[in-house]
């Protein structure tokens, strides 16, 4: 029921009650107000009845005239006053009737005693002297006997008026009760109603008024899990199931709102990541650069002073030494630059189970004999895409970390399969496309890493090894080498159940398998001596490196210690140089733009550029040119000068 | 408690009390003993057959003469009636008005308040005793003998007044006057049986008062209840009578014009000893049951 119907009943409700009851006490007070009027008027009666009997009493011939006008009056009077309760119904107007006879009858009896004392009223004097005493006497018994009959007639009527009275009063006083009854029930009536009123206004508004107000303070503190659930079918209840269904709303948009906040907070992590691994890489490949610049020096200066000395003398053993730092050094180098995508090398297909089989002798020379390695390499048809030595940096880190983990003793397994991936196999996570992929696994039974440990694993560097035993590069360089090669790299472990690295990588598509860059042993053969080579290189130590090899060689060698200095070389010396050996980055003007004026210039010079950041040549140069990548031996050197001026890229070149 | 009374409609309070149980109610046990006359009951009671008895002033002031003053109280008048007492005279002997009664012969019976009631009659219509010739007569041969012719006229009470005028039909003329003389239909007491038990005199007329009021609320119903004793009444029997029970002043003058009549009638003998109506009132025990009822301005207790 609704609010408005509620509200109207109790209202009829309570105005019908009124009314009835008013219109019940009213009638009661009218009867009491006639009955107390009509008492007053039998006291009044009563008196007159009081006057007529003395009158006759008092009847005399002397006052005969004046007994007559009173008695005449008096009984005017009383007639008027019966005559207003004329309206009387029911008993009391037949109580009423009963007194009329004897009034009249009174009545009749005074005028009888009137006409008895007549002659002698008229006479004014004493009796009739002629009438004998006994007649006399006679007269006077009959007078006696008609003043004894008026008062007993009226004394009948004061009784019987006594006893009208008596039931008035007994009426009177039931009015009375009765008033006072129905005033106590309309009272309390009205009492009960306020009661209900009151009890309906708690119950129907006050209450759920207030689960309304709590409910509402409780959204507006985001308790919004909260429902008012007023089961009611009137305004109250579609008011509550209205806010309940907003609120609902309002929680779906709030949940909503948090998964997007979620996954912002976790992009922005990403891109806090990305920010980081940026800074690093730019500071990695900084360091690689003039690293490699050094080294390159190093290594060229070795190999020319090993060749002077003679071979087997302890000096050259100790100048083989410094090359091999200088090799570990360039290991270094590359993943630095690895890390920081500056790997030189041009990623293309490769078949990971033969670049993985092929590493098992340098595996095992890594571990110790108590570890076991078990390889359980497939068979692939699919090959993936990777650049040199990703693959087996990929996997030298995952089985050195393996190794740190398993300590003294333990089981090292590699495994390598090919899958196809369905949408929902947890391999793919988020970040890859189902269909065919190569898994690569290195499993352990270390020591296994806790969840805090796990959560951290790819962090750079970030390690649980002994100091100077790691430099917590080797995982994060993994993701990032798997990043670029488009797969994903996931890790199971838990303390005490060693650990699980899958790296999965999709495969690539299929394409014609790659030109054989090898070619006649006798282009090597070309000869520098009397050729004219432009050595360009704003890292001196570089730049007189290469420069004292190619003379020893026999080159005739031009050096500038930058962009500008070489293109006023060439402005100078175009016609005589054959071959321009530029640094890709230099002050003044980078490589590729001294190239394009040699070029310019002659165009049947060759060109062949240094870089220490492993940028492809054709990302930076207008033409096409080879690429010796910093380090480089001299070995190296001198074969990619032969490949150049034959005008193909070398080997060690790209 | 043994009450005499008169087989009347005046006396209808006593048996509607006894029927209705009201002297039970009041823990008093009463024996109503029907006698013909009021007289009969007051000689009744005097002879100790009843304590108490029920008669019009009349036979009172009769006994008083007799010198049974002391030995009766008058407690209350239970009922009185102004129509009750009538001359009824033959038409067809040429009576039309009361005056044409003077020289004829009125039948009626001797000591009782009849014959005052007609000495008042002959008053009002300026005849004297001397003026028409009496002739005593049984109530029960009163009818006969104003049906057979041996009488005029007659002065009788109710209910033979409506049997004669039922009797003579056309040939009766009527004479009422029914203000001159007040019926009034007495309880009276032996003195002694007063005295004694004032308990129980309160309690039958307290009795008696209940029953008026019933008496005079619903006259049918009282009717009906004296029908087994009096048998079928006629029609408008019960209209003269009212039922209000007192203990008025004006009894006391109507007893001592009676006996002032007595005594000049030579009906009795002046009594020897000093006389007082008063003597004779004990409004005591009506006061005691109900004061304004008694309107008596002096008397005993």
């Amino acid at each position: 029921m609704t609010i408005r119907k509620r509200l109207s009943l109790l209202f009829v409700g309570l105005l019908s009650l009124l009314l009835v009851g008013g219109s019940v006490l009213t009638l009661t007070m009218r009867d009491a107000q006639r009955r107390a009027d009509q008492t007053a008027r039998a006291a009044h009666a009563q008196q007159y009845l009081f006057d007529l009997v003395s009158l006759a009493a008092d009847v005399r011939p002397r006052n005969l005239a004046r007994c007559r006008a009173q008695w005449a009056a008096t009984r005017s009077a009383l007639a008027r006053l019966v005559s207003q309760d004329a309206a009387l119904e029911g008993e009391e107007r037949a109580a009423l009737a009963r007194l009329a006879p004897k009034t009249e009858d009174a009545d009749a009896a005074f005028r009888l005693l009137a006409k008895t004392l007549e002659p002698e009223a008229a006479g004014g004097g004493p009796p009739d002297p002629s009438s004998s005493p006994p007649a006399r006497a006679r007269r006077d018994r009959l007078r006696a006997e008609l003043r004894a009959h008026l008062t007993l007639d009226l004394r009948s009527t004061q009784a019987k008026l006594r006893h009208q009275q008596a039931r008035l009063h007994e009426a009177t006083r039931d009015d009375f009760d009765r008033l006072v009854i129905l005033a106590s029930v309309l009272l309390g009536t009205l009492l009960l109603s306020f009661v209900g009123l009151a009890w309906t206004t708690e119950r129907s508004f006050l209450r759920p008024l207030g689960q309304v107000s709590e409910g509402m303070q409780k959204i507006a503190h985001e308790e919004l899990e909260h429902r008012l659930a007023l089961e009611r079918s009137d305004e109250l209840g579609a008011l509550a199931r209205a806010f309940d269904h907003m609120v609902e709303r309002l929680e779906a948009q709030r949940d909503e709102r948090a998964r997007a906040e979620s996954a912002l907070s976790s992009k922005e992590e990403e891109l806090r990541q990305a920010q980081k691994l940026e800074a690093l890489g730019l500071l990695a490949g900084g360091i690689a650069h003039d690293f490699n610049n050094m080294l390159t020096v190093m290594k060229t200066y070795t190999e020319m002073a090993q060749g002077e000395l003679e071979s087997g003398s302890e000096a050259a053993e100790d100048m083989e030494s410094v090359l091999q730092a200088a090799h570990k050094a360039q290991t270094l180098t590359h993943q630095l630059l690895a890390f920081a995508r500056q790997k030189p090398g041009a990623p293309e297909p490769t078949d990971a189970a033969e670049v993985c089989a092929a590493m098992e002798k340098m595996l095992r020379r890594l571990l110790d004999a108590s570890i076991a390695l078990d390889l359980r390499i497939e068979p692939t048809s699919s090959r993936v895409v990777a650049g040199p030595g990703w693959l087996e940096q990929v996997v030298m880190n995952l089985v050195v970390n393996a190794r740190d983990a398993v300590g003294a003793r333990g089981h090292i397994r590699l495994e390598v399969v090919e899958r196809e991936l369905a949408s929902t196999d947890p391999l793919l996570g988020d970040a890859l496309a189902p269909g065919r992929c190569v898994v690569l696994s290195v499993i352990d039974d270390g020591e296994g890493m806790s969840e805090a440990t796990l959560a951290r694993v790819f962090e750079p560097f970030f390690t649980t090894k002994a100091p100077h035993r790691g430099t917590g590069l080797g995982l994060s360089t993994v993701r990032g080498i798997v990043h670029r090669m488009g797969g994903r790299i996931r890790c199971e472990s838990a303390p005490g159940a060693g650990a699980r690295f899958d790296v999965v990588l999709p495969a690539a598509a299929p394409e014609a398998e790659p030109a054989s860059a090898s070619a006649g042993a006798s282009d090597l053969d070309l000869e520098l001596s009397g050729r004219t080579v432009l050595i360009a290189d704003d890292e001196p130590l570089i730049r007189a490196a290469v420069a004292r090899a190619l003379s020893a060689e026999g080159s005739r060698v031009l050096t500038a210690d930058d962009g500008a200095a070489a293109l006023a070389l060439i402005e100078a010396e175009a016609a005589s140089i054959d071959l321009l050996i530029t640094d890709m980055v230099m002050p003044g003007a980078h490589g590729p733009e001294v190239a394009g004026r040699l070029r310019a210039r002659r165009p049947e010079a060759q060109v062949l550029f240094l870089s220490g950041q492993g940028l492809a040549v054709d990302e930076v140069a207008p033409a096409p040119a080879p690429l010796l990548v910093k380090p480089f031996t001299l070995e190296d050197l001198t074969a990619a000068a032969r490949a150049a001026l034959a005008g193909r890229s070398s080997p060690a070149s790209s | 408690v043994r009450i005499a009374t008169a087989e009347q409609p005046l006396s209808a309070a006593l048996h509607v009390a006894e029927r209705r149980g009201l002297f039970a109610d009041r823990d008093v046990d009463v024996e109503l003993l029907p006698t013909p006359t009021g007289r009969a009951a007051l000689q009744a009671m005097l002879a100790g057959e009843a304590e108490l008895a029920t008669t019009a002033e009349t036979p009172i002031v009769l006994a008083a003469l007799d010198g049974h003053a002391d030995a009766i109280a008058v407690l209350a008048t239970l009922a009185q009636s102004t129509r009750g007492l009538a001359v009824i005279a033959r038409a067809d002997r040429g009576i039309e008005r009361p005056p044409d009664l003077a020289g004829r012969s009125i039948g009626v019976t001797p000591k009782t308040n009849v014959e005052y009631f007609l000495d008042l009659f002959l008053t009002l219509h300026g005849l004297g005793p001397a003026d028409v010739r009496l002739v005593p007569t049984a109530p029960e041969d009163l009818v006969g003998r104003a049906l057979d012719g041996s009488l005029d006229a007659v002065a009788t009470f109710e209910p033979h007044t409506a049997r004669l005028l039922e009797a003579l039909g056309r040939r009766a003329r009527p004479f009422r006057e029914p203000h001159i003389y007040t019926w009034l239909w007495n309880l009276c007491g032996r003195t002694d049986f007063v005295g004694r038990s004032p308990a129980a005199a309160r309690a039958v007329l307290a009795a008696a008062l209940e029953a008026t009021g019933l008496v005079d609320d619903a006259p049918e119903a009282a009717r009906a209840a004296m029908r087994p004793i009096l048998g079928p009444l006629p029609k408008g029997s019960w209209d003269h009578i009212d039922f209000t029970m007192s203990l008025d002043q004006a009894l006391v003058p109507k007893l001592e014009n009676q006996a002032d009549w007595a005594l000049e009638s030579r009906r009795r003998a002046a009594p020897a000893e000093p006389w007082g109506v008063l003597r004779m009132m004990r409004p005591g025990p009506l006061r005691s049951v109900d004061p304004h009822r008694v309107t008596l301005i002096s008397g005993g207790a």
